[in-house]
């Protein structure tokens, strides 16, 4: 079986998807904890103080803030992982991201419980609480252990940046490299809504193979998200982060189903022991059905979006540079007598692929610090610009084994 | 590597097809008539049995500015709504063809097609034709003075003038003239009043000049949860009682100020006691429409009776999260009213902020509109 999934799969990835980082603590009955704060001074921010940061083209949501200029803390956080015995384990981290507005209240985004079983070169893993979904690196890691500091646009743009919910996960992994599964969610992350018409529900596949100097991690995946009139969360009501001054964004929400689906990779050649090229890439497309609607108004939506992400790295003892370039295209088609006003309000109305590319440093100047620096040219919004970015980043095992990656 | 980086970040971005977006209104956007509303504005409603067309507007525009339309040929229409003010009076309260005074203030008539109820407070006065027939008609207080006794008389007056015929005939092809059509026609002018011409939507419009700083700093004013403003006088008309053929649902709010409170229980000064005049239930006490505030500096004094002569008082009422009046025959505490709006709930604010909040709300004031000889009065000689 691990064969003709590693023969059929790769030959459809044109690129070279990533395999998904394993979160089970080893050893039984020692607690692991990690910590991490990332901090970021920005010479510019993604949008204006007192504006909102959404994508011409694209009904946002989620997690995904703009960009702040000046200092700017992108995560802190606290991991615990234990392995209560040879099956089962448990998951906590309690994490801030940002510093201003309500983003900055800390939330549990990791209670679990798993269960391994069954075999030493194959097992199946279930898992259920609240959790991060794996379908997709762009998601599964956080910003702290990127090369950037910002969080790719198909991620910001299609998933809210991040996905954690509550859910259960199984999925089988073996020795060869292969992590197969699916994942069942409530709805809390964007873009489904948490309700008795919404949840989320997505398979995945992917795959390590290593031959001699070459290191290849690929996979795909797919989400099926339902949406009963989701609002864009970092806007609505309760979570207005523009400020207080800012003119209030319009309340337009979606009802409907969005399919997602993906595929990622990474292919890496390892030049000398401590000198290595990659390529990174990353490719979405989305198909969402439905309707918006404000208070008074409703229009037929049929969006048909993709997204692509592109990233060439080269890693020469503890440095590691990267280009990135990220490119979106948002089609959308409306229907019905109030389509051209909620379009303009929903800012659906773009001819322009948004696009943005970097030019990322990291330096893992101690075990526990590492340093970023990040050049970017930002066309994504209707007001380019270029941004200068400088980060520092700890991440610290604070027990002796440490280092579970959540 | 660098040069391979960028070869393949320039294939990346310059291999895709463009982003789109395509819009079927079904028709939302089309009409016989020339509306003259900016880009992004939606259409008013048009009723099935008086559609727009120029003919009833340009009809309708003669009988406004006719005094022959009341009972002893004193007032029009226009007696009560002057261009230059919006087409409100500045007066506190109208005076009516026999002398009377109107209990309440004039309202302009600045895109009135999108109201979804007309006059103050009266939420079942749902279209323009209901409401022409109350100042034409109304007993309580005498308006134009019309009755059973002098409406043919008057009706022959207009038939006896020889500009009516052709606009007539134009605007109702082979249909005898009559109140019915008089009513369809003057409907259709003030429908036809539209106002998006001033310096705010050339500001939302991309001309980054269009106001001033002190205008942009009091609309982030406006627009704050601080102010609260935009609640009740938000979208594109700057009010929340909004009606247009985009809607699928239609709010008819009322808002009770915190204007008055005459005896301690939320009572307001009859006859002006709002919504409850219609329905009788104590919760509508003092509920009045919020009206639009395009054009707004020009149409003092302010409030349903005119009692707030100029914005500056109107702010600062707010600020106060209602009008205490210590003494005269109206004296209470309207920040206690029991019926008060949760959003009227105060605010601090200095005094150079209401400054930029007032230039804010004077950016709202179409000089087109206020000139425009398409509005203007037909019967005057140049």
């Amino acid at each position: 079986v691990d064969d003709t999934v590693r023969y059929l799969i790769l030959p459809l990835l044109c690129c070279s998807p990533l395999a998904l980082a394993d979160s089970i603590p080893q050893t039984i009955a020692e607690p692991q904890v990690d910590a991490t704060v990332a901090v970021t001074a920005r010479s510019a921010g993604a949008v204006g103080r007192n504006e909102y940061w959404r994508i011409p083209g694209a009904l946002m949501g989620g997690h995904a803030w703009p960009a702040e200029q000046g200092f700017s803390l992108d995560e802190m956080s606290l991991s615990l992982g234990y392995r209560i015995d040879g099956n089962f384990f448990a998951l906590a981290k309690a994490a801030q991201h940002g510093s201003q507005g309500e983003h900055s209240e800390v939330a549990i985004e990791h209670a679990s419980i798993g269960y391994v079983c069954c075999g030493d070169e194959t097992r199946w893993i279930a898992e259920t609480g609240r959790m991060s979904a794996l379908f997709s690196p762009s998601i599964a890691l956080h910003a702290s252990s990127q090369v950037f500091v910002d969080t790719p646009l198909i991620a910001d743009v299609f998933l809210g940046r991040h996905f954690h919910d509550d859910g259960l996960r199984l999925r089988r992994q073996t020795d060869h490299g292969l992590n197969v599964g699916m994942e069942l969610w409530r709805g809390h992350a964007f873009p489904a809504s948490a309700d008795e018409k919404g949840g989320a529900a997505d398979l995945f596949a992917a795959l390590l193979h290593k031959r001699g100097r070459l290191r290849l991690e690929t996979g795909i995946w797919s989400l099926l998200a339902r949406a009963w009139q989701r609002p864009d969360h970092r806007y609505s009501e309760a979570h207005s982060h523009a400020g207080a001054n800012a003119e209030p964004v319009a309340d337009i929400r979606f009802t409907g189903d969005s399919v997602l689906g993906g595929v990622h990779g990474r292919v890496q050649w390892q030049l000398s022991a401590d000198r290595a090229l990659a390529l990174r890439a990353e490719w979405m497309t989305v198909r969402a059905d439905g309707d918006i609607a404000d208070a008074t108004r409703q229009a037929l939506i049929s969006s048909r979006y993709s997204g692509v992400l592109l990233q060439p790295e080269l890693r020469m003892g503890r440095h590691l540079f990267a280009l990135r370039g990220e490119q979106l295209v948002l089609d959308n088609h409306l229907t019905g007598a109030a389509a051209q006003v909620l379009a303009g309000d929903a800012n659906l109305i773009n001819d322009d692929n948004p696009w943005r590319i970097g030019l990322g440093w990291r330096w893992q100047w101690r075990d526990s610090i590492a340093v970023r620096a990040e050049l970017s040219h930002d066309a994504s919004t209707a007001d380019p610009h270029n941004r200068v970015a400088l980060g520092l980043v700890w991440q610290q095992a604070l027990t002796r084994q440490g280092g579970h990656g959540h | 590597m660098r040069t391979l980086a960028l070869l393949a970040a320039t294939l990346l971005l310059t291999g895709c097809p463009d982003s789109s977006t395509t819009i079927d209104d079904q028709g939302a956007l089309r009409s016989d008539f020339s509306w003259n509303i900016r880009a992004g504005i939606p259409l008013p409603v048009e009723p099935a049995d008086n559609p727009m067309s120029e003919a009833k507007f340009q009809l309708g525009r003669h009988l406004f500015y006719d005094p022959r339309l009341s009972g002893n040929e004193t007032i029009s229409c226009a007696s009560c709504h002057h261009q230059d003010k919006a087409f409100a009076d500045g007066r506190v309260a109208a005076l009516g063809a026999t002398g009377e005074l109107h209990p309440r203030n004039s309202q302009t008539l600045v895109n009135i097609a999108y109201n979804p109820t007309l006059t103050w407070g009266n939420p079942s006065l749902r279209s323009i034709e209901q409401q022409i027939m109350i100042p034409l008609f109304g007993e309580t207080p005498v308006e134009h003075g019309l009755n059973d006794a002098n409406r043919e008389l008057a009706l022959n007056r207009i038939l006896a003038e020889p500009v009516y015929a052709p606009l007539f005939s134009a605007a109702f092809p082979e249909q005898p003239v009559s109140y019915d059509t008089i009513v369809k026609a003057l409907a259709s002018f003030v429908r036809g009043m539209t106002s998006f011409n001033s310096d705010f939507d050339r500001h939302e419009q991309g001309d980054s000049t269009a106001l001033s700083d002190a205008a942009k700093r009091g609309m982030a004013l406006f627009f704050s949860e601080r102010l609260e403003c935009f609640h009740c006088h938000g979208g594109y008309n700057f009010t929340d009682s909004v009606q247009d053929r985009t809607m699928f649902v239609v709010d008819r709010p009322f808002h009770n100020t915190g204007l008055y409170n005459i005896d301690g229980l939320g009572g307001y000064p009859e006859p002006n006691t709002g919504v409850h005049e219609i329905t009788g239930r104590a919760g509508d006490m003092g509920r009045f429409r919020a009206p639009s505030l395009r054009n707004i500096a020009v149409s003092a004094p302010y409030m349903h009776d005119g009692s707030v002569a100029t914005l500056d008082e109107a702010i600062r009422n707010y600020a106060a999260a209602g009008r205490n009046l210590s003494t005269g025959p109206n004296a209470g505490d309207g920040r206690m009213n029991p019926y008060k709006d949760g959003f009227v709930s105060g605010f601090s604010i200095t005094d150079d902020e209401i400054n930029d909040l007032i230039a804010f709300l004077e950016s709202l004031s179409d000089d087109a509109f206020l000139n425009a000889s398409r509005f203007g009065n037909p019967w005057m000689t140049p």
